[in-house]
């Protein structure tokens, strides 16, 4: 059964891959040394969802100091294993979801910027594994 | 690694690629889980099982209703109603 299931999400994934192509849709994913991500706009909203390698381990002290050097206010919520912080200032204002690998950043800005989003999403993906 | 836990680590990677939106990665885990000899092979293996179970239940079943016919179908469906 799952022989047959993952051919059959083979197939599928191939026919979304070219229906996403065809309309332009297609989400870049960007690889870094210790991660990869992607960015899902949906301006004033951006949604940067992050992979980790599995043998890298998280600070998320460090996520929390870096983002208060850049003048955000924080919250963090959680312990050990899943980890949710919340960072705002007058101009952006920021979710942060840890459960190693995955760490989902959903970041509002007052005006939408995709390079600053970015921007910021190393930055906190850096000071994480750093 | 047994192909039991390389099936499941690789479903787990399925699993995470496809929340972060990598379709070329997803079809490379699946390709490599497909590729998996072994994995195949205990497939077939099963799969022959239940041919064989799936054979000789209707050589047994062949005796009792008259052969391929809608009314031996039917019969047989009703019986196992009853049961």
């Amino acid at each position: 059964m799952l022989i047959f299931e993952l051919e059959s999400l083979r197939y599928k994934l191939e026919e979304i891959e070219r229906l996403l192509r065809e309309r332009k849709l297609i989400q870049e994913v960007i690889h870094k040394p210790f991660y990869r991500y992607t960015i899902f706009e949906y301006p004033p909203k951006y949604e940067i969802r992050v992979l980790i390698d599995e043998k890298v381990e998280g600070k998320v002290n460090e996520v929390v100091k870096k983002l208060e050097e850049k003048g955000f206010k924080c919250s963090k919520f959680g312990e050990k294993y899943y980890v949710f912080i919340v960072a705002y200032s007058t101009q952006s204002y920021i979710e942060i979801a840890i459960l190693l690998p995955k760490v989902s950043i959903n970041i509002s800005l007052l005006i939408p910027n995709k390079e600053k989003v970015q921007e910021l999403g190393e930055t906190i993906i850096d000071a994480l594994i750093s | 690694m047994t192909p039991e836990q390389r099936v499941l680590n690789g479903l787990n990677e399925v699993k995470d690629n496809l929340w972060l939106g990598d379709i070329k990665k997803t079809r490379e885990i699946i390709d490599n889980i497909l590729s998996d000899r072994e994995l195949v092979r205990k497939h077939l293996d099963s799969f022959q099982e239940v041919r064989r179970s799936f054979e000789m239940v209707k050589e047994k079943v062949k005796e009792q209703y008259k052969k391929g016919s809608f009314e031996y179908e039917y019969l047989y469906q009703r019986n196992l109603r009853n049961e």
